[in-house]
């Protein structure tokens, strides 16, 4: 398994970026030549120099230092989402699967109606009436996206149930919950990681997506989406503002998406 | 008794790891009788067949040795030569029918159109040869069975689809693999009655199975394989009254399971 | 021992789901088994006698009538007492390798029924085991390995091995190894004919194949689209079937011999 990853070069490259966008995080503070909400109107838009080195915004803060200080919030905001929508997906896919029934009949409904509404409209509804914050963009992201979550896990389940080791299980005196736990779980689970990996691709995405509609974090914090968003006023005189916040998005999605599709071709069996 | 396909030392090696499947395998079939193949799985008889049809992919397979059909060897055969050959002269019943088919396509316009890539024909000229081939068969309701999907039928029937397909090309010889372990005993009887007036009918067979009982309904000559190699070779009467070698004797006696 | 009443089970057509016609799997099905003793049904595909298998080993509940284990009715039990009763009627699917989860060793496969139906020490299971595992004729290093490293043959065994370690009263065999060589399908056969005499267990051997069903047992049944059309007590040969249908498939089989062909 460890040799097929490091031999899969999608595999090494994602994890590489998802390594670096770990490192910035977790050394924001080390790394950073500067405070990042340190304001200085009198030095705006300086181009990139030693003290600055990728120079400055129209506040005069440091972009370097917000740009490490803002995988920190991706990542804080993603991982914690990425958890819950697991717990959730989990839980809920495993019971409607197993289960069947009513309470699967009824989930199904529930899910169908929330897949009917993008995402978008969701959070824009509840971002308007809970208001902006950290905790509520978490909230709606995870009211967006939990039935996705529910209805993949659900399907997995649906197909592992059929096959004939669950009923060997069962005649071999397990019951509901240890089939449940230590046959199907075991077995869809790098099905799921794989999942979740490029789940964690559109959660960071959304995040930055909703900063830069202003439904996320305010402008004062370096957040990529809410960095993309304040510079897009100057994107004829500063384009670099949005590039840099833009890179960073797109490598982080990119190190997940790809890490995950790896694991994915890894995973699925070879034909021989 | 004239040789129609004679393969010498055959050989078949996965490129990659220099696995060997096919160990310097020789046999012969003779004109206008049955042969059959005989063995458990991995004893290298489909890739034999399927060797022979020229089905084997020559980026991961490496094959050596010679296999000649009426002097002309198929292994060194141009691919623009061998295409006409496979179908026209040589033709493959292949072991799972539901597989064969395309599944978005009715019977009737796969039978057609196969038919057309071989012979010069207009569509209602096939449809003709095709009703007639497919009666012979003992399919009734013919019109029904060429307006199905190939989901629609059962695997017995589509199997009879596949022989008629075969027959309708009028091959010189006829290469089965496992034609009939899929089917229920009913069909399998049914079918392997076809290969005898199919035999009757002068064209050859190589029947390749791991069914004793198939062999002694139908089989003129036998060769024995096991793990890639012939382990015996003779006159289906020879094999079953004196088989001479130990796994050949393992092999009859497991498939007659007698009490005590 | 076992005795079944009107066992009949039915589901609604797949193919036309508007049709509320049911297709009847099993029809009304009646016979005992007695305790020590072996048993063949013969079948072919779309018999019903997988549906049956299933419904004896208290995996799929009929839709009609009933199956006494020792005068109870076992679809009347609780959930957890149904459960338990699998320490004493086991059932040996066909797909060996599909019966066991590819992500455990064969050693946790053997020993999880023994953990959930029976209550033995570490050590206990850890001897029942190696000795269920001897019996099968299979070495100690495939304990640690994972199913898809074995052959198929010795995946059967395993899950011969995982019934009887339990010592079962009644095993059902559905159609066990009818995937195998024949080289391979005739050693697995006798070590079956052996366990059983051993363990004094009632064994019922599913199989399309009446040659396998003459092999395994005097008293074999023949089911025929959902219903069982004959029960002979003492079959040795051929000869022994009477039926219709049980001739008709005794004259589809392939001759012995180039001789009568």
């Amino acid at each position: 398994m460890r040799n097929k990853l490091l031999h899969n070069p999608q595999a090494v490259i994602g994890t590489l970026l998802i390594a670096i966008i770990l490192l910035m995080g977790v050394l924001a503070p080390f790394l950073a030549p500067h405070d990042p909400m340190a304001v200085d109107i009198t030095k705006k838009f300086l181009e990139p120099c030693n003290e600055y080195p990728f120079g400055t915004d129209q506040l005069g803060r440091c972009v370097l230092s917000r740009l490490l200080y803002g995988a920190r919030y991706s990542l804080g905001l993603a991982l914690p989402i990425l958890a819950f929508l697991a717990l959730i997906g989990t839980t809920l896919g495993m019971l409607c699967a197993w289960f069947g029934g009513i309470f699967d009949r009824l989930m199904t409904i529930v899910c169908d109606i929330f897949m009917a509404f993008p995402p978008l409209v969701i959070v824009l509804t509840l971002i308007g009436v809970i208001g902006q914050g950290a905790v509520n963009l978490i909230l709606s992201i995870i009211l967006s996206m939990w039935v996705w979550f529910v209805k993949v896990v659900r399907s997995y389940v649906l197909i592992e149930k059929d096959k004939d080791y669950i009923t060997a299980a069962k005649i071999s005196g397990c019951s509901g919950a240890d089939i449940l736990f230590s046959h199907i779980l075991p077995n869809i689970l790098p099905l799921l990681v794989v999942y979740f990996s490029t789940g964690i691709a559109s959660i960071i995405l959304m995040i930055s997506g909703y900063s830069f509609l202003g439904l996320g974090l305010g402008n004062d914090i370096p957040e990529w989406g809410a960095m993309l968003n304040s510079a897009k006023q100057y994107l004829y005189s500063n384009p670099m503002l949005i590039v840099y916040p833009g890179t960073c998005i797109l490598l982080t999605a990119a190190g997940f998406n790809l890490f995950g599709e790896a694991l994915r071709d890894i995973l699925s069996p070879e034909e021989e | 008794m004239e040789p129609l396909l004679t393969v010498n030392h055959l050989s078949v090696r996965l490129k990659k790891k220099g696995t060997s499947l096919v160990n310097d395998v020789s046999f012969q079939a003779n004109s206008g009788q049955i042969l059959g193949i005989i063995g458990e799985s991995g004893s290298g008889k489909s890739m034999t067949c399927r060797a022979l049809m020229g089905l084997l992919d020559p980026s991961r397979f490496l094959i050596s040795g010679e296999a000649l059909f009426k002097g002309q060897d198929l292994f060194k055969l141009p691919s623009k030569k061998l295409r006409p050959l496979r179908g026209n002269h040589i033709a493959m019943i292949m072991q799972n029918p539901m597989t064969a088919f395309d599944p978005v396509t009715r019977i009737g316009s796969q039978m057609v159109e196969t038919l057309r890539a071989h012979q010069q024909s207009s569509k209602e000229q096939a449809i003709a040869s095709i009703t007639q081939e497919l009666a012979k068969l003992g399919l009734d309701d013919v019109p029904r069975i060429l307006n199905s999907y190939p989901h629609e039928l059962s695997g017995g029937m589509l199997q009879r689809i596949m022989i008629a397909l075969a027959l309708l090309l009028s091959p010189e010889l006829i290469i089965a693999d496992e034609a009939t372990t899929a089917l229920d005993v009913h069909t399998q009887a049914v079918i392997l009655e076809e290969f005898t007036a199919i035999r009757n009918a002068g064209i050859s067979m190589i029947v390749v199975t791991h069914n004793f009982g198939v062999l002694a309904k139908l089989a003129d000559d036998v060769v024995v394989l096991h793990d890639g190699s012939v382990v015996e070779h003779g006159s289906v009467y020879q094999i079953f009254d004196k088989p001479t070698q130990p796994y050949t004797q393992e092999l009859l006696q497991a498939s007659n399971l007698k009490r005590g | 021992m076992i005795e079944v009443r009107h066992l009949t089970r039915t589901y609604l057509s797949r193919r036309s789901p508007k049709s509320k016609e049911p297709f009847v799997s099993v029809n009304d099905v009646s016979f005992s088994l007695l305790e020590n003793t072996p048993y063949a049904l013969v079948g072919e595909s779309g018999s019903g006698k997988s549906t049956l298998a299933m419904m004896l080993a208290a995996i799929l509940p009929p839709t009609n009538g009933e199956i006494l284990l020792d005068g109870n009715n076992i679809w009347a039990l609780s959930p957890k007492e149904l459960r338990l009763m699998h320490g004493e009627v086991q059932l040996v699917l066909q797909n060996s390798q599909g019966a066991l989860d590819p992500r455990r060793r064969i050693y946790e496969s053997i020993a999880e029924p023994l953990r959930k139906l029976r209550h033995l020490t570490r050590q206990e299971e850890q001897h029942t085991v190696h000795d269920i595992l001897h019996k099968v004729q299979l070495q100690d290093d495939i304990l640690m390995r994972f199913p898809s490293e074995l052959s198929g043959g010795q995946q059967s065994r395993v899950c011969i091995a995982r019934a009887m370690a339990l010592a079962p009263r009644l095993v059902i065999f559905d159609e066990s190894v009818s995937g195998l060589d024949v080289t391979v399908q005739k050693k697995v056969l006798d070590l079956l004919l052996n366990l059983r005499q051993e363990y004094q267990s009632t064994f019922l051997f599913i199989t399309h194949d009446i040659d396998v069903a003459l092999y395994m047992a005097d008293h074999i049944f023949v089911m025929k689209e959902g219903k069982i059309v004959e029960s002979i007590t003492d079959a040795h040969g051929y000869d022994d079937f009477n039926h219709p249908y049980s001739r008709e498939l005794i004259e589809s089989l392939p001759p012995k011999t180039p001789y009568n062909r």
